[in-house]
């Protein structure tokens, strides 16, 4: 059991939130054209990271709302919680 | 139509023994706000008489209303009255078109009072929140777990203690809460 900090309730246990994998994929825009290879792509493909990754949480049983998490796949430990449009804790010295 | 009582989930049951004492409170009316809430809480207030709280997992009551923070943009608002048609019209009127919503959900809830000494414990058998009166104090109010179902749960003063539970979930919660209650 762990505790995780939701940006808008505060600190909460574990069993209120679910995790909806990776964040900040971003939804192609020239979709008139895209091949099929690169719509699986975007829909089934991910990092798989071993280590630091970002991925979106909602906050099921509490206020309901999205938010981003950083948390260490290995060790499960959850650096940072941050919102929905707010630069990442780490950004500028890891992915884009 | 009009003679149609309206009934609720558990029927009103009381449920009492020393020290604790639950009981499924009346019908009341319950309306959701959801929008740009530093900009409406002029508007709500005005038909409530109570101002959208800001602070996280808080709740206010004056005169028959109470207002709860569900979320950043999403407040809940309750009535004394047994129907939610005049507090949601009057919402609607005083609420810019377009960029609020405002939904009766008197329905979709019921409302089950918990108090006596023995209350925070029987809560916290079900839910991994902080009732303890360090943390848990009249004012507060928290969207959480009980058991399998989300309730939302408010402190009304010292022990009394509302949980809201969606109709289905009543009579899981009703039970637990009861059985529980015989071990603490």
């Amino acid at each position: 059991m762990f505790i995780i900090d939701c940006p808008y309730c505060g600190k909460r246990d574990q069993t209120e939130f679910s995790c909806h994998g990776e964040a900040h994929i971003a939804r192609p825009t020239d979709t008139q054209n895209l091949t099929d290879e690169q719509w699986g792509e975007y829909v089934f493909f991910r990092s798989n990271t071993k280590g630091l990754h970002r991925e979106r949480w909602v906050h099921t049983h509490g206020c309901r709302r999205w938010f981003n998490a950083l948390r260490n796949t290995v060790t499960d430990e959850i650096f940072a919680t941050y919102r929905v449009g707010e630069v990442p804790p780490g950004a500028a010295e890891s992915q884009p | 139509m009009d003679n149609l009582a309206i009934e609720t989930p558990l029927n009103a049951q009381l449920h009492s023994i020393e020290g604790l004492s639950i009981k499924e409170l009346p019908i009341c009316a319950k309306v959701t706000v959801r929008g740009d809430m530093p900009a409406l809480s002029a508007a709500i207030e005005s038909v409530t008489g109570l101002p959208a709280l800001m602070e996280a997992n808080t709740c206010t009551t004056a005169a028959a209303n109470t207002l709860y923070w569900l979320g950043p943009d999403e407040r809940l608002i309750y009535s004394e009255d047994p129907t939610a048609e005049t507090l949601v019209a009057s919402l609607r009127e005083q609420l810019p078109a377009g960029q609020s919503a405002v939904v009766d959900v008197s329905d979709y809830y019921t409302v089950i009072q918990i108090s006596g000494v023995k209350a925070r414990s029987v809560i916290a058998s079900g839910t991994p929140f902080d009732v303890h009166p360090r943390e848990f104090k009249p004012g507060h109010c928290a969207q959480t777990r009980f058991g399998n179902a989300s309730i939302l749960i408010s402190c009304r003063e010292g022990d009394t203690f509302d949980i809201q539970v969606r109709w289905s979930f009543a009579e899981y919660v009703w039970k637990y809460l009861c059985r529980v209650g015989g071990y603490v």
